[in-house]
């Protein structure tokens, strides 16, 4: 697996949601509702014989603006969603109708909420961890 | 001399390399043992019989035409003896190797909520079990 390649791909899915942008992992400003796939948190080498496999674990997440903190919770609920138009787990999961092409599984695990500042605004985030799992041979 | 790593193991089962789907390979060798005991000693005797082993393989389900499932099952239910081959340290000149028959004894396959599916083989040794260095 290539990192940056499976951070696109959820990139490029989570772009499929209506009204949500995604974001470079980097960016110092953003238009919300947005979303930031930064670097995994970690790389598991050589779960299988051979570099048969490695798993990441990767937290990216949706900042939404905190101006109606209200409007904020109930969009943070659509994305938060187990399934729905705006759901994240149903967008990113792997599926048997949503394969990835850059690695074999992705699992949204969990989301967490808090207040992220970016570029010294506050904004509400909902922090989502992924396991993912794929060929370790590039 | 030096400590080394399972991460390089390779182990092929009738000539498939199954290394990229398992993460465990666990093996048994024995011989059996026969009392020979008699009358004036104070502790039993033994004599070495006939050698016997088997092999545990596990690892992580992949839904392929070469992933386990697809390789095992069908020996499982041929019922005949394969070729296995186990190298503890890896590909490559002078490393061990060991070379029997098995016979695919059992598959186990778990599905946890939390985690990939997984698998289990036990295989049977039969006949000579072949130790070499890799040419």
């Amino acid at each position: 697996m290539n990192v940056v390649d499976v951070m696109d791909e959820i990139g490029r899915k989570l772009r499929q949601i209506d009204g949500l942008n995604v974001a470079d992992w980097d960016a110092e400003d953003v238009s919300v509702p947005a979303a930031l796939v930064p670097l995994p948190d970690r790389i598991d080498y050589d779960k299988t014989y051979g570099r048969g496999s490695d798993g990441i674990t990767i937290e990216f997440m949706i900042v939404i603006g905190l101006g109606n903190k209200r409007a904020a919770s109930k969009q943070a609920a659509e994305f938060a969603a187990p399934s729905g138009p705006r759901s994240v787990r149903e967008k990113v999961g792997a599926a048997p109708n949503n394969r990835y092409e850059y690695c074999d599984d992705v699992q949204v695990q969990s989301c967490e909420f808090d207040v992220v500042r970016i570029a010294g605004t506050d904004y509400l985030g909902c922090v989502f961890t992924a396991m993912i799992a794929g060929n370790g041979r590039g | 001399m030096g400590f080394k790593h399972g991460r390089f193991t390779v182990i092929k089962i009738n000539a498939v390399d199954i290394s990229a789907f398992t993460d465990n390979t666990e093996e048994t060798d024995g011989v059996d043992t026969h009392d020979v005991t008699t009358y004036g000693n104070a502790r039993k005797r033994y004599a070495a019989g006939l050698g016997d082993g088997t092999f545990t393989i596990s690892g992580t389900h992949d839904d392929g035409a070469t992933g386990p499932r697809s390789v095992l099952k069908p020996l499982m239910a041929a019922g005949a003896p394969v070729p296995f081959i186990y190298r503890t340290e890896g590909t490559g000149t002078g490393l061990p190797e060991e070379q029997v028959d098995v016979l695919v004894k059992s598959y186990k396959q778990t599905s946890p909520v939390a985690d990939m599916v997984k698998w289990t083989a036990e295989l049977q040794m039969t006949g000579p079990l072949v130790e070499i260095d890799q040419p």
